[in-house]
């Protein structure tokens, strides 16, 4: 089974600007929403595990910081 | 074949292009869902949507997407700039041809005695401009607010070197674009501008429905701004408070999805027209009507300047009266005080204000001869009656 790895980003603009450049560097990015009951619901981004170390690149490249990253 | 002359493009431009027409359309037909809500498909097609005007007006206006805040139209976006900002026993100064949209949220925000304010004479000579202004700033001055281009006559304020002042002096410097953005080139960058504000259904040719503030480099730190709206933004809903980043700090409740997609779709027309293209055409046509007014002998044409605008006051016509004459004859002119009365006192017009024409890139030569010809007619038939 293909697990993924998720990127909470602080809001919809943020992930949508992640998807561009995750897609731009040929990385299959989704966007995901995320809700708890103690963070609320947050935007992120869905990449497969085995892109997840290239992703979190791609996002620091282009100075975008994730409020916490998972897989699922 | 259209049975009207539409002469009221400053109020705002019609007819709009076809490609913004299909736009609007498309929106409401395949994907009109409320952007940043949902994960579903619609919702984050209108999410990219959205995403995807933020970054052209970035570019078109030399900003940075994420700084680009959506309102209602123009006013709500000097409102929300202006209470954004503003502290407590700030001065500010406005210039003295503000329409209401900046005039009367200042004055109200003095009558609450939360502010001071003044009044500079505009002048279009940089060296004059910049004079004027300095004589009138006080320690406490927070923010410098003008127009770029006048609601009434061709007066363009010396925006870069107003701007140049006001980051000398440490003083924030907000624009209301409404009669430019589109028309006239504006770098916020370049122009030295903190705070840009414009109404999306102007010269970007987008509907009424979205206007926007475009913030600089000042504001990276959004916690530098107040809320002026408080709502749910689908952002950190847990918080009792509105996130601390641009734009969701100042985006509360639903956005107008179909007028920011037709704003998109407005900046591509006037980007593939060319600002300068649509400028130039413009002033042909208000020249041409300048020279036709001038031959008619009740008619006192107040603009000095061709430009966008052609402001004239009709002798022993209220201009009201005047709009609604050229109005049972097909024509669309807007009269009176233009919301501006500090402009009209400046330029000296008549108590009642005057007739407006405001030209658009669908206006045409035939227009300006047909409009000739009816202010000719109901002119003469006025001399005869008085």
């Amino acid at each position: 089974m293909n697990s993924s790895a998720i990127f909470i980003l602080k809001s919809v603009t943020t992930a949508i600007k992640a998807k561009s450049f995750l897609t731009s560097a040929g990385i299959d990015a989704k966007i995901i929403k995320h809700t708890s009951k103690d963070s609320g619901c947050r935007y992120g981004i869905s990449v497969r595990q085995s892109a997840s170390d290239r992703a979190a690149e791609i996002l620091s490249e282009n100075q975008i910081t994730p409020i916490s990253q998972f897989f699922a | 074949m259209n049975r009207y002359i539409y002469l009221d493009n400053a109020a705002t431009s019609f007819p709009k292009p076809a490609a913004v027409q299909k736009k609007v359309a498309q929106t409401l037909r395949f994907f009109c869902a409320n952007p940043g809500r949902s994960s579903h498909r619609l919702s984050l097609r209108a999410s990219e949507e959205v995403y995807l005007c933020r970054e052209k007006i970035a570019a078109f206006f030399g900003g940075y997407d994420e700084r680009v805040v959506f309102t209602m139209n123009a006013t709500a976006s000097v409102n929300t700039a202006l209470k954004s900002v503003l502290r407590r026993g700030n001065h500010v100064l406005i210039s003295d041809i503000e329409h209401n949209a900046v005039l009367r949220p200042v004055a109200a925000l003095a009558k609450k005695g939360l502010i001071t304010y003044d009044i500079f004479k505009t002048a279009e000579d940089p060296v004059i401009q910049i004079r004027e202004i300095t004589a009138k700033i006080k320690p406490e001055t927070a923010l410098i607010v003008c127009c770029h281009h006048s609601n009434i006559c061709n007066f363009t304020l010396p925006i870069a070197s107003i701007g140049n002042l006001c980051r000398k002096k440490g003083i924030y410097f907000m624009v209301d674009a409404s009669q430019s953005a589109g028309i006239i080139p504006i770098d916020i960058e370049k122009d030295n501008i903190d705070i840009l504000c414009a109404p999306g259904h102007k010269g970007l040719y987008g509907i009424p429905g979205c206007g926007f503030c475009l913030f600089g480099k000042k504001f990276e730190n959004a916690s530098l701004l107040s809320t002026f709206t408080e709502g749910g933004n689908g952002i950190a809903s847990e918080s009792l408070y509105m996130p601390d980043f641009l734009p969701e700090r100042l985006e509360a409740g639903t956005l107008p999805l179909p007028a920011i997609t037709a704003l998109s779709a407005g900046i591509d027309f006037v980007r593939q027209t060319g600002p300068e293209r649509i400028h130039r055409k413009e002033i042909i046509l208000s020249s041409m009507l300048r020279k036709k007014l001038s031959e008619l002998e009740n008619i006192a044409v107040h603009s000095e300047k061709d430009g966008s605008i052609l402001l004239f006051s009709v002798k022993n016509c209220l201009s009201e009266d005047f709009a609604s004459r050229l109005d049972s004859k097909g024509i669309c002119v807007r009269a009176g005080l233009h919301c501006a009365p500090l402009a009209h006192r400046k330029l000296g017009t008549p108590k009642d204000g005057a007739v407006r024409v405001s030209f658009g890139y669908f206006n045409t030569p035939a227009d300006v001869e047909k409009f000739a010809l009816a202010c000719k007619k109901i002119t003469e038939s006025e001399i005869r009656r008085k």
